[in-house]
């Protein structure tokens, strides 16, 4: 190990006490890689929105000298995980729907946090390529590598735009890596630059398996689900087959963790199927919270339409928890190989009976001809603290591998 | 040391909660100024923390008197005692339906100078807090506060360049510790 390393990491999202769950897998990323690091900086781009709709940064330029005086003689070194250390830049932003705009205030007050100075490691590795990568690949030193891995689920909107989508061409054509954490992003970018697809590659994010319960469910009445209260996430759908299902096996319960603009309408639809006693909002969960959750229940249920990797699913199972699932993308490639071992995949489909059927059927293979613990160790093998961390060291080390 | 903490809006209450008890456990006195919102229910500040309240104004402030009278409280007013006998689903749609033909036009038209007021009274409130307080330490905690702190704030940092200024309060890395 190479515990020369000096590494800056440049995200726009990052927990923090308002939102400590977003960017948890940032944080995990920091948390698995900081042990192999001499040192590791991490450089939270909160975006910071400003201004009437659509009025420039620029119309107000007293305050974007006052921003620049609070950045200079407002940097706290902040503690964050695995003994890293964090630096938090408010990324004042125009009340724009342009992602370019986005992409410029990001590099701006990134250079401005610095002091005009470059970013001092020589590595870098940025999340989103649209703000904080362009803002790495604007802020590395000149010999530095700019790695960046993509997440995001709002990549379609970026694409349409033709200013951002020559911003992310470029982004990927100046990148010393650029990587993806599920096959679906690979599919959608390469489709869309297929002359740059040969410098797409795989990068996973890192799950906790430290802690799993001690033997699988021998029932799967206790039902989870850990997903925002959005329209993507089909919550609606999910109470609507839970009813039937509860029909059929009384003894059902559901908990729904997570929050969202849908919170009010759901509970009254849970009110109104009559799932007062048997639906449970738990809200917003800790990162660090979300094993026990996992492990407290028998079944993780996800119905989410479209998602980029699989994270929750693969969390569930580190938990020794089994899994019903929709066919949404990540969770495909997740769970390829181990299917039957898992749980049970579903399509996505707006007949709440195609759930109820699935449920079913996994009701009667369940446990006889379910193997948790052996999809769990497969995931391990790929997800892992140790492999993850393993591989980001591969690639910032120039291994053999990339 | 004195700490305050200006949130204009109160749009990161959660986190206005989290670190305002963590300034008041790391043994520093702590001010908030901040507008009055009913999720402070959800995210109550600490006991120990002294606040001054940013009222909130109602659209119905902005307009004139005469407006207000004919448009607003009598029609409403009206309906509200139409809604206490058997008629009341029948004054709940009007009322609403009142609000969404008459009054939102209206609540529209006048959104800028509403807007403006709210922003003069947030502003006045918080060069009321920093002259009241003397604080020792700004944590700008959302963009507004930034926004407002253009009209007041670079004369503070010049006649005090010794004022600490944050954007929050969270735990400091300690130099040995980092990596």
């Amino acid at each position: 190990m190479n515990a020369d390393r000096h590494v800056a990491v440049v995200t726009p999202w990052y927990p923090d006490p308002q939102v400590p769950y977003a960017g948890a897998f940032v944080e995990a990323q920091v948390e698995a890689v900081s042990g192999g690091c001499a040192r590791l900086d991490v450089y939270h781009l909160k975006s910071w929105s400003v201004g009437a709709v659509g009025r420039p940064l620029e119309a107000n330029p007293e305050l974007l000298d006052l921003h620049t005086r609070l950045l200079a003689r407002s940097r706290v070194p902040l503690a964050t995980a695995g003994g890293a250390v964090l630096h938090r830049v408010p990324t004042l932003t125009p009340r724009d729907t342009a992602w370019v705009t986005h992409s410029d205030a990001s590099a701006r007050w990134l250079r401005e946090a610095l002091g005009g100075e470059p970013l001092a490691a020589p590595i870098v590795h940025a999340h989103v390529p649209i703000t904080a990568g362009w803002a790495a690949l604007e802020n590395a030193r000149p010999d530095a590598k700019v790695y960046i891995t993509e997440h995001s689920s709002f990549l379609d909107r970026v694409l349409e735009q033709p200013r951002a989508r020559a911003r992310y061409e470029e982004v990927l054509e100046r990148a010393d890596g650029f990587f993806v954490v599920g096959e679906p992003l690979h599919d959608r970018i390469a489709a869309e630059f297929p002359h740059l697809a040969g410098n797409i590659e795989y990068l996973s994010n890192p799950i906790d398996f430290g802690g799993p319960r001690r033997e699988a469910p021998a029932v799967l009445h206790r039902w989870l689900s850990v997903a925002a209260l959005n329209e993507r996430k089909r919550i609606d759908y999910l109470l609507e087959a839970f009813r039937r299902c509860r029909d059929r096996v009384p003894d059902l319960t559901l908990t729904l963790a997570g929050d969202g603009k849908l919170r009010k309408d759901l509970g009254a639809l849970a009110r109104d199927l009559g799932l007062d006693d048997a639906v449970t909002f738990v809200g917003s969960v800790a990162p660090r919270e979300v094993p026990g959750l996992m492990a407290s229940h028998d079944l993780f249920v996800h119905t989410s339409r479209h998602e980029t990797f699989g994270v929750v699913v693969v969390e569930a199972l580190a938990a020794g928890t089994p899994v019903l699932v929709s066919r949404c993308g990540g969770s495909d490639q997740v769970l390829r190989g181990i299917e039957s071992e898992a749980g049970q995949l579903f399509d996505v489909d707006d007949d709440p009976d195609v759930l109820v059927a699935a449920y079913l059927e996994l009701r009667e293979r369940h446990p006889d001809k379910t193997d948790v613990p052996a999809a769990r160790e497969r995931l391990r093998a790929q997800y892992s603290y140790e492999t993850v961390a393993e591989r980001h060291f591969q690639i910032w080390d120039g291994g053999a591998d990339r | 040391m004195i700490v305050l903490f200006v949130a204009p809006k109160s749009a990161w209450r959660q986190a206005l909660a989290a670190e305002t008890r963590a300034a008041a456990d790391a043994g520093h006195e702590v001010r908030v100024v901040a507008q009055e919102h009913r999720d402070f229910t959800l995210a109550p500040l600490d006991p120990r923390v002294e606040t001054h309240w940013i009222a909130v104004i109602d659209p119905g402030e902005a307009e004139p008197a005469l407006v207000g009278l004919v448009l607003r409280r009598l029609p409403l007013g009206l309906l509200r005692l139409l809604g206490r006998g058997p008629l009341h689903g029948l004054a709940d749609r009007a009322a609403r339906r009142w609000r969404r033909t008459v009054l939102g036009p209206i609540e529209q038209r006048r959104l800028p100078e509403l807007e403006a007021l709210r922003e003069a009274r947030r502003t006045e409130a918080v060069r009321a807090a920093v002259a009241r307080w003397r604080p020792d330490w700004i944590v700008l905690h959302e963009p507004h506060a930034v926004e407002l702190a253009v009209s007041w704030l670079p004369e503070l940092l010049d006649a005090r360049p010794d004022l600490v200024t944050t954007f929050s309060f969270e735990t400091r890395a300690d130099a040995d510790h980092a990596i």
